[in-house]
């Protein structure tokens, strides 16, 4: 497997070689300049300058221009132009031509083209796959409450369930009834330990990195697995600037910046680096716990491209969070307890180092990647301590066989061996650290080391039979651990029914492996068995008067031996699962001046344990969107944006035990998700000025959230004995200033 | 060369960040139902011993139960009933639980507690502590001091004086238990009957108690301090515990502000410990009418005292009691603690005399 994926990744620049193109030093040469300009005439620079069939390929210069050598004895070429951000352009030219040429970009719609500076998804009617969702920068920018985050915004797509603003879940991910652990999240094809610095601050990876988020929130097709949940799949710029660029980003909890710079025609290297620096004004804390966390991460990237189509890049990601807190809440404790309470000590951090490769030719296209992951998970609480590391290898590998503009078919190779080492030293348990390290909170000593490796491959057919498009395909799966194999057939469906109805459809069998930890035979279950799911999604596009769109999707799953994982208890597997649901959305949009989206979602996840069935931990009946943000003046764009979300079950404490040896209690828990909580609602509000000069522009902005009434609880707590319940709660009001510059 | 910046100001303009209502009570308050404290006379016992258990409930308004509560012990497959039990520990070695389920009068409130056994596993005898008399200061700790003053830096650097006088305003109570304890294994537990007032503990044995109820913020070190209690006596407990299963309880009553003397037709304290003449022999004996006191943690009062006689533990003497639900140890003088492990009913010692010991109040300058 691992050769075979190496050799295709490797052997990716001989596709290249394999396009039909005429040896251009047997053809006569003949100079071609001109200009690429922008709708209101001013030079584009750094745009590609291709030629359909031939090697020849350039960039325009600083001033727009650029300059080619083309085949004397052509009656026509055809050139194609590109640039992030605007429309592609696809041009005749009967040779020799007349004069200079000036060629004039669109900015690009949403949907369409791949964007430097922008985050672009397709929007669900090009959408490859019938059943993704798309965002784009612009969105991620105006959209009160994202704070720029892009992995944020994916939070207020239908079918996401909404968490509450700084609560221990607030970035966590669960789509369409499914929790966060029953999805994958990939970076440029490799999957990371953690997406979010704590679990709810920002995520680790700067937005301005990305090119493309992609949401698949159910019945994904082949080309991705080991998941019963969603995928979100976020890509990386292949950046190729002109000319150096430092960047400073400052805000009230982190500092970073960024660099990105030319190191030769073809080489580009970017580079950013964020720590969060509260803890070197305020200190650590109070000198009981941490108030202000310390997190940081770094990437870096090196990116060779020739031309578009082969691109090469290496690049390092690393991320760490560290935390200090007291084992039981300060408001628990008498001065005397506070002083003598033991304090955990917890890190997360993990580094990836990646090679991604990026071939096209008129029509294979082949990407690669292949990953090394370390992940450190080390906690200590005086002299217990438990260490969890992980390193990893994951391979990946795609290729797209274009042999018609109808027809595509589509094969891959997945591959991921792991190394899991999860020691333990602990004399008791500590069940109050349950949530930063799970074996001290089981009071388990442990020394074991796991080996498993994982691989898939799939293939898929994407066949456009007029209006109809059929994406049939297949993916088998192999877990070395569980011994299990998946063979799930996959099918896609899209039907244009009139220029503005599109309906689609997607469907299949889904299987993800238990993780390492929940196979344990220390402290899990080394006989789960691969966890299964069909799932069939049903949607609808309908586009008024060419802006107002409209979609319906409802969806449904079945789930077959879940594993339910509660941190420090033992895995419990063998659970059958079920999820319906429907959303319903509605978006308009002109570009740069306003855009609105609004949806109401309803989802239905339960799972059978004992016979009955409950709501599941990630259960949001209902939730609802609503954004808008609109440029009513030149300089001035105001936006808004409403959330409702119906409340979390989650398991309450009914009474408490008394332990008499150490005069404290133990919770005595209630039925599983028997008690709901409060339904949570949040307004978004955005106003921002901007400015331009002659080599500077600037913006000020101000933002507030607003969470009405008693809607942000964020997660219950209890008296000493476990006969009174009372919630945390969140901020109410929080303003936000902020200033952005730019000089150029 | 681009350089941009961009700085945001998040201004958290909300009373907190993340935060929630304290509860109106902690460990400290004694103010439902409750068993406060569970004891065994062998916590590591061999196989086949025989034990004795009892437990402290806190009745709901006092140390006292008007009707008293069912208690229901089991030991792997042993179950028994009462205030007093004796129970056979299993022939098997290894870490067994005593199990208590403590039913209120009124049927439907239930506690219930787990207090670990180690069976024939080397470590016993762990027998009860026997407690000393609780020993009690006055330090100066106005109400209205900023709250770096309520720290436990600031605190333990305060001296104080005997607690003869009242505690008068701008006072708070110092108590310690003086455990004969070189290895630190005990710890004292401190509660107070109708959760009046506020702990703040000093060490493993010594608590000053605040006449107010004082909230301290620990992340921003602010002190909210309510108004001051009522002028009065309140009864004060403290459980000792090694968390190994070796428990032990006592009881003070701190004077906020009020005279009293051995005459005084309030109860002062229990089991003797009565506030006293300091130029009074140590120890004797008084014999009084118990009244019914609301007010009381111990829900009656003395309803006028006879002077003080002596008498020295171990003499022979029979005392008449009263007709308590339980039977009563007939040489033992009547004990307070009697009411609160649920032997008698406040009911059946209302109205009638008893002769109860009293020792002087031990004091020292509140040194830590």
């Amino acid at each position: 497997m691992i050769p075979l994926l190496l050799a295709l990744a490797l052997a990716g620049p001989g596709l290249a070689q394999d396009a039909p193109a005429p040896p251009a030093a047997e053809q006569a040469l003949i100079p071609v300049e001109g200009m690429i300009l922008d709708t209101m005439g001013l030079p584009l620079p750094g745009a590609w300058i291709t030629v359909a069939g031939l090697p020849q390929h350039t960039r325009s210069d600083a001033q727009g221009a650029f300059a080619l050598e083309l085949p004397a004895t052509a009656a026509t070429v055809t050139i194609k132009v590109s640039l992030a951000g605007f429309d592609e352009r696809e041009l005749p030219l009967a040779m020799p031509p007349a004069g200079p040429l000036q060629i004039v970009l669109r900015s690009g719609a949403p949907g369409e083209g791949g964007a430097m500076g922008e985050i672009v998804v397709e929007d669900t009617q090009e959408a490859a796959a019938p059943i993704q969702h798309t965002l784009d920068r612009e969105q991620v920018e105006l959209t009160p409450g994202t704070h720029s985050d892009a992995v944020r915004l994916v939070q207020a797509l239908p079918g996401v369930a909404v968490t509450r603003e700084y609560a221990p879940s607030a970035g966590a991910l669960a789509i369409r009834g499914a929790g966060p652990d029953e999805h994958r999240l990939y970076l440029d094809g490799v999957e990371l330990p953690y997406l979010f610095h704590f679990k709810q601050f920002t995520s680790v990876v700067n937005t301005g990195l990305l090119e493309e988020l992609t949401l698949y929130p159910s019945a994904f097709g082949a080309d991705n697995g080991d998941a019963t949940g969603a995928i979100v799949d976020a890509r990386t710029k292949s950046l190729t600037p002109d000319k150096p660029l430092i960047g400073v980003d400052l805000n009230a909890i982190m500092a970073g910046g960024y660099l990105r710079t030319p190191l030769g025609r073809d080489l580009f290297l970017s580079a950013s680096g964020r720590r969060s620096y509260m803890d070197w004004i305020v200190g650590g804390g109070s000198g009981q716990y941490t108030v202000w966390p310390i997190f940081w991460d770094g990437y870096a990237r090196l990116d060779h491209v020739p031309d578009p189509d082969h691109r090469t890049a290496l690049s390092i990601l690393t991320a760490s969070d560290r935390w200090e807190r007291l084992v039981r809440e300060p408001e628990e404790l008498d001065p005397v307890e506070a002083a003598d309470e033991p304090i955990l000590d917890y890190s997360h951090r993990y580094i990836v180092g990646s090679l991604i490769r990026h071939d096209a030719s008129e029509d294979l296209r082949s990407d690669a990647t292949i990953a090394v992951v370390v992940d450190r998970w080390p906690a200590r609480l005086q002299e217990h301590w438990q260490d969890r590391r992980e390193d990893n290898l994951q391979l990946r590998h795609d290729l797209v066989w274009l042999p018609r503009s109808d027809l595509h078919l589509a094969a891959g190779l997945r591959g991921r061996a792991e190394r899991v080492l999860r020691q333990a030293s602990v004399d008791r348990s500590w069940p109050e650290v349950v949530e930063e390290a799970p074996l001290l909170a089981r009071g388990l000593d442990v020394d074991e080391r796991i080996h498993r490796v994982r691989a898939a491959a799939y293939g898929e057919l994407r066949a456009q039979l007029g209006a109809w498009r059929v994406l049939p395909g297949v993916r088998v799966e192999h877990d070395t651990l569980t011994g299990a194999w998946s063979p799930d057939p996959r099918m896609g469906l899209k039907w244009k029914a009139t220029p503005s109805l599109t309906f689609r459809a997607g469907m299949g069998r889904y299987s993800q492996f238990p993780s390492s930890d929940a196979l344990s035979p220390a402290t899990g279950d080394p006989s789960l068995p691969a966890i299964r799911s069909e799932q069939v999604a049903l949607g609808l596009d309908g586009v008024i008067k060419g802006r107002l769109t409209l979609t319906a999707d409802a969806y449904a799953k079945q789930l077959r031996e879940m594993v339910l994982e509660t941190p420090g208890e033992a895995p419990v597997g063998g659970v059958d699962g079920r999820v319906v649901g429907g959303e319903v959305g509605a978006r308009y949009r002109i570009r740069k001046v306003f855009f609105f989206w609004a949806n109401l979602s309803y989802s239905h996840s339960q799972r059978l344990l004992d016979d009955a069935w409950i709501p599941y931990d990630w259960s949001q009946p209902l939730t609802a969107g609503l954004v808008a943000s609109w440029t009513f003046l030149p300089q001035w764009n105001a936006g808004l944006r409403y959330r409702y979300g119906a409340g979390f079950p989650y398991t309450p404490v009914v009474d408490g035990v008394y332990q008499a040896a150490e005069d404290r209690y133990d919770p005595l828990l209630g039925d599983r998700n028997s008690a709901t909580m409060a339904a949570y609602q949040k307004v978004d509000l955005h106003l921002e000025y901007r400015w331009e000069r002659d080599h500077w522009r600037g913006a000020v902005y101000a933002e507030a959230w607003i969470i009405p009434g008693r809607a942000n609880e964020m997660y219950p707590v209890y008296s000493y004995d476990y006969d009174d319940e009372t919630f945390v709660y969140g901020p109410h009001f929080v303003p936000i200033l902020g200033v952005r510059g730019e000089l150029y | 060369m681009t350089v941009r910046s961009s700085i945001a100001v998040l201004g958290i303009a909300t009373l907190c960040s993340a935060c929630f209502a304290p509860f109106p009570h902690d460990r400290h308050d004694l103010v439902d139902f409750r068993i406060v404290g569970v004891q065994v006379s062998d916590a590591a016992p061999e196989p086949g011993d025989t034990i004795s258990a009892k437990a402290l409930v806190y009745g709901g308004d006092g140390f006292y139960h008007d009707v008293l509560p069912t208690l229901e012990w089991s030991l792997g497959e042993q179950v028994a009933e009462g205030p007093l039990v004796e129970l056979t520990v299993p022939d098997e070695d290894g870490e067994w639980e005593l199990h208590l389920v403590a039913t209120h009068a009124d049927g439907l409130t239930q506690e219930t507690a787990v207090l670990p056994l180690s069976v024939g596993l080397g470590l016993g005898p762990l027998p009860p502590p026997e407690l000393p008399a609780i020993q009690r200061a006055v330090i100066e700790l106005p109400l209205d001091s900023d709250a770096e003053a309520f720290t436990l830096e600031a605190r333990q650097r305060l001296q104080g004086e005997g607690a003869f006088l009242p505690m008068a305003d701008g006072q708070a109570a110092r108590l310690r238990l003086p455990l004969d304890d070189p290895e630190g294994r005990y710890r004292a537990r401190w509660m107070s009957a109708g959760g009046q007032g506020t702990f703040l503990e000093l060490d493993a044995t010594i608590t000053d108690w605040v006449p107010a109820d004082v909230f301290l913020d620990a992340e921003d070190l602010e002190a909210e301090v309510g108004e001051a209690l009522e002028l009065g006596l309140y009864g004060l407990g403290v459980l000792v515990i090694d968390e190994l299963g070796s428990n032990a309880w006592a009881f003070a009553d701190v004077n906020w502000g009020v005279e009293l003397s051995v005459d005084s037709t309030t109860w002062v304290e229990h089991r003797g410990r009565l506030r006293g003449d300091p130029a009074a022999p140590p120890s004797g004996l008084v014999k009084s009418k118990l009244m019914r006191d609301d007010d009381s943690p111990w829900g009656v009062a003395m309803g006028g005292g006879n002077p003080w006689f002596p008498w020295e533990h171990g003499e022979p003497f029979e005392f008449a009691h009263p007709p308590c639900e339980h039977p009563l140890p007939a040489r033992e003088p009547f004990d307070m603690d009697w009411i609160a492990e649920g032997l008698c009913s406040r009911e059946a010692v209302i109205g009638h005399h008893v002769v109860m010991r009293v020792e002087m109040i031990e004091t020292w300058n509140g040194t830590p």
